[in-house]
């Protein structure tokens, strides 16, 4: 990876380490990081920090909490947990005392509703955070997936003074690209960034358009690239919102595919 | 080289890990003694209420339960491995519930900063210790810092904000913001390198 790429990538690593990248930055990172050794020691040593500047203000749990965790985990709480109390004796009441037994009871019976009421929006609130997680977690996975795939090969398109830069992660097998930049800065109104798979022979086929956020960072995913093409490198342009079917400007970024290796 | 554990300790965290991995829950249990208090005091700060701070830890254990066969001892040490799984659950889980909106609207009212009215923290006397002295350690690195560098750590570290979040509690540049978290990030690195936990410890 060269200097360019590297660069702006170590200066997310103190970011990425604490959690506070966009989900963007961070699936583009953690491509990165897949395949930088000197980036993971990085990281690996902000984590290190990390443990340190958690322990400066410890707090003890509750004593109960390890018992909860034994329980979690399988282990011999459990066996305390589920003791039951004895039946009641029966006896007999009178009409007042039942009268005020079923009056408990109905109240009891009230306070138990609400207390299901409470537990069952706590249950569903877990579950919605769940999912939307688990949902987090398979599209990271398929990004990573796909551009740690055997034989990806890794485009960058820079400009006059490295600035702004953008990735391609290339796979030749399936065809497939996904797309990262950063110091991109949005394009105005009407007007959006285009894609252009650069063939060796023959006018430049359209592709994705896009656009970055405020902050210049944008990833795009899943871009398909037509059969049959050998595609050579890469370019995009700036074009009017919607896309154009050839360039109507100049590329502001043009990156060709490495040799093979 | 400063450790994170008690000096006085027989066996490592890795080999308690390696033998939790086996199965051995007193294993587990020993980490829970030694790490529960540094974990549930960060899953405090960044959740800000005790209930979400407890499932947290007990979150963290749990994994730490199932995956401790895949924990890799070059990759760093266990409590590294375990704060960075406390806090991405905890980080998750404030971001899920969007209470960090509230807490960016709520400045200068910060739920974090009351007692969880639990005590304190009691570890064994070694670990206090040595507790007390890494502590006083990384408070007069945090003093290195500039002030606003200082916020910005305690903004991203302590209540698990993003740079945008940080840039709009402030009122900055998120340009600005980045520099800042970073180069904080690296001067601390920088200067408390050598208290780091050994990774095959």
């Amino acid at each position: 990876m060269s200097d360019a790429v590297q660069d702006p990538m170590r200066d997310l690593a103190p970011g990425y380490a604490l959690g506070a990248l966009t989900p963007e930055e961070t699936r583009a990172f953690e491509a990165a990081l897949a395949a930088n050794p000197a980036l993971q020691k990085e990281v690996a040593e902000y984590r290190e920090l990390n443990a340190l500047l958690a322990a400066q203000d410890p707090r003890t749990p509750a004593d109960e909490l390890k018992a909860r965790l034994r329980e979690r985990i399988g282990n011999r709480a459990r066996a305390t947990s589920g003791v039951r109390a004895p039946s009641p004796v029966r006896r007999s009441f009178g009409p007042v005392a039942t009268g005020m037994a079923l009056a408990a009871m109905l109240l009891l019976s009230i306070g138990l509703s609400l207390k299901v009421r409470v537990l069952s929006d706590a249950i569903r609130t877990r579950d919605s955070l769940l999912s939307e997680r688990e949902g987090r977690l398979a599209e990271r996975e398929a990004t990573l997936n796909s551009i740690l795939e055997p034989g990806v090969q890794l485009t960058t398109l820079t400009a006059t003074g490295a600035q702004p830069v953008v990735q391609i992660f290339y796979d030749k097998v399936k065809r497939r690209l996904v797309l990262h930049a950063f110091r991109l800065m949005p394009v105005p109104a009407g007007r959006i960034y285009q894609l252009w798979l650069m063939p060796k022979k023959g006018n430049p086929i359209a592709s994705q358009t896009f656009n970055t956020e405020a902050d210049g960072h944008g990833l795009v995913t899943s871009v398909n690239v037509p059969a049959g093409e050998e595609i050579s490198g890469f370019a995009l342009t700036i074009e009017p919102a919607g896309g154009s079917p050839q360039p109507t400007t100049t590329p502001i970024l043009y990156g060709a595919i490495a040799a093979a290796q | 080289m400063s450790t994170l554990h008690a000096p006085t300790a027989t066996e490592t965290d890795r080999s308690l890990l390696e033998r939790a991995a086996l199965g051995n829950e007193p294993a587990l249990e020993q980490l829970y003694d030694r790490y529960s208090a540094v974990l549930y005091g960060t899953a405090y700060r960044i959740a800000g209420e005790r209930s979400d701070a407890e499932e947290i830890v007990l979150d963290t254990f749990a994994q730490a339960w199932r995956d401790a066969a895949r924990f890799r001892s070059e990759r760093g040490s266990v409590i590294a491995w375990l704060t960075m799984m406390c806090r991405s659950r905890a980080l998750d889980l404030v971001r899920a519930r969007g209470r960090r909106t509230r807490l960016v609207n709520e400045a200068g009212a910060s739920e974090s900063d009351a007692p969880p009215a639990m005590g304190t923290a009691r570890p064994g006397p070694a670990t206090e210790i040595e507790g007390s002295e890494r502590r006083a350690v990384v408070a007069e690195a945090l003093k290195g810092l500039s002030p606003p560098q200082l916020e910005a750590i305690q903004l991203a570290f302590y209540e698990g904000l993003s740079h945008s979040e940080i840039a709009e509690r402030l009122g900055e540049p998120l340009g600005t913001v980045k520099t800042r978290v970073r180069l904080a990030m690296q001067k601390l690195r920088d200067l408390l390198r050598p208290y780091y936990a050994e990774p095959s410890a």
